[in-house]
């Protein structure tokens, strides 16, 4: 608490010492949750100012004279135009409010992926924030879909975390952002503590293909957890060594998952991406020229020593031997 | 993070035209009293940190509409929390949950000092509970928001000299029930009664 704050009565410092504590303790939030929130409120305002930048290029506005010779001349192909863009938009309204509320498995729901892709913010800690959200959803789809047995909706609820997550982890490796990388792994390490509770409340006649599922979700959370965490390394190079671990690993989990739900589209395309990341970690390289230290083995050579004879020990040696 | 009220004026009216980056500025500067503020009232951190994000949200959504009218935009952001926790208040009957609002003091400190702080801090805790809805809402706007006893008064939409009342009276119950004397000056409670409050 900031020493402006409190000046009570001359003599009280006692209790000015136990409200300071007091607010200095328990009224202060912690360094995680002060980034969430500030993402958070981020995120609102970035969104807001796209929006407005939106609407301002889409206003259009005519001067007075052509404005008035519109009114007289197109009076009749405004209206018709005013009706085929409310027809269009009422069609894309509808279209965009079924593919925005379309559930998983359905066939609008990769259109209400792209949608949800289309309008994430800019900002690293605002879109890790968004991406965060979208993750939620997600994991309440899926526990949703599990409680009620429908593996199908629960696979494709986790395939589609599986990719929202993977697209999450490149986005912030690719800022750099070490507050949108420490929103991101705070927020995976809690959905994997929910996917570890959902396996408990799957149903045993759903069990062994959703557990599969949630068992690989796990897998591929925690490998996004350690690919997240090498961004607060300060320099680049650290950062593109962790990079090139991290994308071998979640190769190796993409070669693993079933070919048929969302999440082999999103592991193939992990595993295509990733890959391309160690190339980063050429700057290592050198630690590889430490192995010619081993030709100084050549030492040995020395053995033709034991050649020759006892006792001859005088650098007249060779010449005997070439007797 | 210090910023004059020219500056905060100013940045208030950069977020209105749209700068994200000004109204994180803003964040910055408001969101530890707004906290506190929050915290005080609601105890359950999760319930604070939500409200707090809510906030500022709602400010933000608001301040197109915003005009100073004499009212800093501080004032104003408090008017806002204040209302948020009311509204949070009636909705959810929260109450107090003292176990879930303690946090762990300092990790260095022994098993005996851990003891001893966490019991001072519930006896703390204790006693603003006592305090009436007014009287803890012009402590947490004083003390841990540390806004004056003007800016608390046009927060709470009352005169500055019952917000003096309420915060003498406070003061008073707080140190019967922490059993802190009557500090030895004399002049001592006129000047807590003055709202000789910092800021």
């Amino acid at each position: 608490m900031s020493n402006d704050m409190i000046d009570l009565a001359a003599g009280d410092v006692r209790l000015r010492q136990r409200l300071e504590a007091y607010a200095d303790v328990r009224l202060t939030p912690e360094l995680t949750a002060t980034s969430r929130m500030r993402a958070r409120v981020l995120a609102h305002a970035h969104r807001r100012a796209d929006l407005a930048r939106a609407n301002a290029a889409l206003t259009i506005v005519p001067d007075a004279a052509s404005r008035a010779s519109i009114e007289r001349g197109h009076r009749s192909g405004r209206r018709a135009a005013v009706a085929l863009i409310a027809a269009a938009i009422l069609v894309g309204a509808m279209v965009g409010g079924a593919a925005a509320s379309s559930g998983p498995g359905g066939a609008l729901y990769e259109a209400r992926l792209w949608i949800e892709d289309a309008s994430l913010p800019s900002d690293p800690s605002a879109r890790a924030v968004a991406e965060l959200d979208r993750l939620a959803d997600r994991l309440r789809k899926a526990e949703a879909a599990a409680r009620n047995g429908d593996d199908a909706a629960a696979a494709a609820a986790l395939g589609a975390y599986e990719r929202i997550m993977i697209e999450a982890s490149k986005d912030v490796l690719a800022a750099g952002d070490p507050v949108a990388a420490a929103a991101l792994e705070t927020g995976l390490g809690r959905n994997v503590e929910v996917l570890e509770a959902l396996v408990g409340h799957v149903p045993p006649r759903a069990a062994a293909a959703i557990s599969g599922a949630v068992a690989r979700a796990i897998a591929r959370s925690a490998g996004a957890i350690d690919t997240v965490g090498t961004v607060d390394r300060p320099s680049p190079a650290g950062g593109a060594a962790g990079h090139g671990a991290t994308g071998s690993d979640q190769g190796g989990n993409g070669g693993g998952s079933k070919p048929g739900d969302g999440a082999a589209g999103g592991s193939g395309a992990n595993g295509q991406q990733a890959t391309p990341k160690p190339t980063k970690a050429a700057p290592e390289r050198p630690e590889a020229t430490g192995k010619p230290a081993a030709t100084e083995h050549p030492a040995p050579t020395p053995k033709p020593t034991k050649t020759p004879k006892p006792n001859d020990q005088s650098p007249g040696g060779p010449p005997d031997r070439q007797d | 993070m210090t910023l004059d009220e020219t500056a905060v004026e100013r940045l208030v009216q950069e977020a209105r035209s749209g700068d994200a980056w000004a109204f994180g500025l803003l964040f910055d500067h408001y969101h530890l009293p707004v906290y506190r503020y929050i915290a005080s009232r609601v105890h359950r951190p999760s319930d604070a940190e939500d409200l707090t994000q809510l906030v500022f949200v709602k400010a933000l959504e608001a301040l197109p509409r915003y005009e100073a009218r004499g009212i800093p935009f501080g004032g104003w952001l408090f008017r806002l929390a204040r209302n948020t926790v009311i509204d949070h208040v009636r909705t959810r009957h929260d109450h107090a949950d003292l176990e879930s609002a303690s946090h762990q003091p300092g990790a260095d400190a022994g098993p005996d000092e851990v003891t001893v702080a966490r019991q001072e801090l519930d006896e703390v805790a204790a006693a603003l509970a006592t305090l009436t809805d007014e009287q803890r809402d012009a402590i947490a706007l004083r003390f841990f928001a540390g806004l004056s006893a003007r800016e608390a008064a046009e927060v709470m939409g009352k005169q500055e000299g019952t917000i003096r009342g309420l915060q003498f009276r406070a003061i008073a119950a707080l140190r019967r029930q922490l059993r802190i004397d009557e500090p030895d000056t004399e002049r001592g409670d006129d000047a807590a009664n003055d709202g000789r409050i910092g800021r």
